[in-house]
């Protein structure tokens, strides 16, 4: 559950990171119009709500959005590595973090 | 946010001159504060968020320094066998701690997963506390393992956090306090000289000198920023009390004691009378508070003043996850088990908000997961405060290249904060396992044997330092790192051969504090030896800066217009 919540953080970071221009240009190597940006900044924004109310719903208000904290800390480390060192695997990173996540939360 | 290492102080006669636009000016102070205020308490901020990060896991370093433990003792509460163990305690403690000052019996909980009997003897005169013994019991509960070495365990951390060492708790804790307050200083003002929070959020760029350390530390305080500034908060909150005790003061005229009697009634000790009763059959108890707690484990039983006849017992409940984990007993009469508290407090907003605060800051109601994250965010504190010291070094570093290139030495002050980053930085990790392996390695009926420990600790860290005094440069760094990284992934090795468990049989007996432990020990070890890879020779000209910076003044420059225009722009 923890697990599947933090991966959906990662994915909507990474369509946050994808929203800016100059990380975009680096991962898929063109730069982003800016509806496509927006599109992926709205994209993002809504992930990080549902993650928020993943975990609210999973381990109550108070209890939730103390380890939502935490979850956002730990993702966007995690965003920050993949651009960092594997700038361009991060579309593959994010297909099979989706694919993962959402199995999880299936047999969860 | 370390934008400001690399602004100037503001001069009042350039804002005077009109040189400086009001909000530029704001900018250049707030720089300059965040740089000055950061840079006074980094190091003993560092070692109080260090030993704090640890005190997250801080009963499963007890564990681990206890190996006496290792075997056969973790288990799970089961509601079951609860009359059947309180009687066996209360025989065991009426046999062994007869005249002791209190009782306590501790089920397993999740953190501490193992059940014992502990008492504490009569303080003796002008002491507040008495000395405390703990015995565990084994599972199935026919054994009792009383010979468990002196060690100050997960403790040491804990009060390393906020008492530091070697010196009155009180004068440390107002020592913790002034660099807290520092420290919440340095981060409003970082969040305010940081003005592209978001458009930097993701951006690492490794390898462009000094940009990828002023990146790390933006990165670590960022993302971990509703925790610093929480942990900040909440430990100023923690000893608020003793910080500004005026209210108190003036409220209870002085009068400490009625405050805290009025504020917890039943934290409040009873003293004894000094005639003999016989206590209560404990397990008699036992329906009244199942009646009370429903299905929620004990925690703890505690018997205060056991065999006088003003004696009570009280019964803690596990609060498990409830964030607001308030620990209120439920009280009885220890003679003749009249009820006397329901474990009940009065709904305060006041209090509870303050319960909520400490709650936060202690995380003891978090699982695992939780834990580590808490733990995680606790390792971002410390990269922040890491990385903000060394770009300093960096900063006053490349403003005397020239000299230095001339042959002249480096300023005093330069030497200090290179010294003490070394020693701080390199050293805490290297402290932290020299004090382990003096947990497994010092003769075991050595005198003071616990204060050892510590000192190990305290003698490993003064030993980096004395080589800071000689020497500061890469290799040294390089040293230092490899020693550290080495010793704590040959932790495991250690406990293999010190302990009748390793990590392999503690995997198979589901003893995962113990697991965590060594697991823990190998990861940090191997990022340490990451660490020390990346900080090769050859891309770096000065003998100590840690990364090569390539044009110091365009860059000071860049960030210097960078600010200003920002400021222009909002004006």
């Amino acid at each position: 559950m923890m697990l599947s919540l933090l991966g959906f953080s990662y994915i909507a970071f990474c369509l946050l990171a994808l929203a800016m221009f100059s990380h975009h240009r680096v991962v898929l190597g063109k730069a982003p119009s800016e509806k496509l940006s927006r599109a992926l900044s709205i994209a993002g924004w809504i992930g990080l709500a549902l993650t928020y109310w993943g975990c609210i719903v999973g381990q109550g208000i108070a209890y939730g959005s103390i380890i939502y904290f935490g979850v956002l800390a730990g993702s966007g480390l995690l965003v920050i590595l993949t651009l960092s060192y594997h700038a361009k695997l991060m579309p593959y990173a994010m297909a099979l973090t989706a694919i993962f996540s959402t199995t999880l939360l299936a047999i969860s | 946010m370390a934008r400001l290492a690399h602004v100037e102080r503001p001069f009042l006669s350039d804002y005077f001159a009109g040189k400086l636009t009001m909000k530029e000016n704001f900018f250049r102070s707030m720089t300059w504060l965040h740089t000055w205020v950061g840079l006074l308490v980094c190091w003993v901020l560092l070692l109080i968020f260090f030993a704090g990060t640890m005190s997250y896991y801080r009963h499963d370093i007890s564990l681990w320094t206890k190996p006496e433990l290792h075997q056969n003792v973790i288990q799970d509460y089961d509601a079951s066998q609860v009359e059947i163990e309180l009687n066996r305690a209360q025989n065991y403690l009426r046999l062994h701690a007869n005249g002791a000052r209190d009782w306590r019996i501790s089920f397993p909980t999740d953190r501490k997963p193992y059940l014992s009997y502990s008492w504490q003897t009569q303080p003796e005169e002008g002491q507040r506390r008495g000395k405390f013994t703990e015995h565990v019991v084994t599972q199935g509960q026919d054994q009792v393992i009383t010979d468990v070495r002196q060690t100050k365990g997960g403790n040491f951390f804990y009060r390393l956090h906020f008492d530091l060492h070697y010196m009155p708790a009180k004068i440390a804790r107002w020592i913790v306090g002034f660099c807290t307050m520092f420290m919440l200083i340095a981060l409003i003002s970082g969040i305010v000289i940081h003005k592209r929070i978001f458009k930097d959020f993701f951006s690492f760029r490794r390898n462009k000198g000094s940009r990828a350390w002023l990146d790390a530390h933006n990165v670590s305080s960022v993302l971990a920023l509703p925790y610093h500034l929480m942990i900040t908060y909440t430990g100023l909150v923690t000893l608020m009390a003793m910080y500004m005790p005026w209210a108190v003061v003036t409220a209870y005229d002085g009068d400490r004691k009625a405050f805290s009697q009025e504020l917890r009634p039943s934290r409040v000790q009873v003293k004894p009378v000094g005639e003999a009763a016989d206590t209560i059959k404990l397990a008699s108890l036992l329906p009244q508070v199942r009646e009370l707690l429903g299905n929620i484990p004990i925690r703890q039983v505690v018997v205060s003043n056991p065999g006088d006849k003003n004696s009570r017992v009280s019964v803690y409940k596990d609060t498990a996850e409830a964030v607001t984990d308030r620990r209120i007993a439920i009280i009885f009469d220890a003679v003749d088990g009249s009820l006397l508290s329901k474990g009940v407090e009065p709904d305060s907003g006041a209090q509870n908000t303050h319960d909520t605060l400490i709650a936060l800051h202690t995380g003891r109601f978090s699982e695992p997961v939780l834990r580590l994250f808490f733990f995680l965010c606790g390792v971002m504190g410390c990269a922040m405060i890491a990385t903000g010291t060394l770009l300093w070094a960096n900063k006053i570093r490349q403003k005397q290249h020239k000299l230095i290139n001339q042959g002249e030495k480096a300023s005093v002050g330069l030497r200090l904060v290179e010294g003490l980053n070394l020693t701080f930085i390199a050293g805490l990790p290297l402290a932290a396992s020299a004090f382990f392996y003096a947990n497994r390695l010092l003769p075991l009926d050595m005198l003071n044997r616990a204060q050892w420990e510590a000192n190990s600790f305290f003698i490993a860290l003064a030993g980096v330092a004395v080589i800071a005094c000689f020497k500061r440069t890469l290799p040294v760094w390089r040293y230092v790192l490899a020693l550290s990284g080495t010793s704590l992934i040959a932790i495991p090795l250690l406990n293999a051969m010190t302990s009748n468990s390793d990590l392999l049989s503690n995997i198979n007996q589901a003893q995962w504090s113990l697991v965590g432990f060594d697991s823990m020990c190998l990861v940090i070890g191997l990022s340490i030896l990451f660490a020390r890879t990346k900080l090769v020779a050859g891309i770096i000209k000065q003998p100590t800066g840690r990364r090569p910076v390539s044009h110091p003044q365009s860059m000071k420059q860049s960030l210097l217009t960078q600010t200003t225009a920002i400021a222009r722009k909002e004006a």
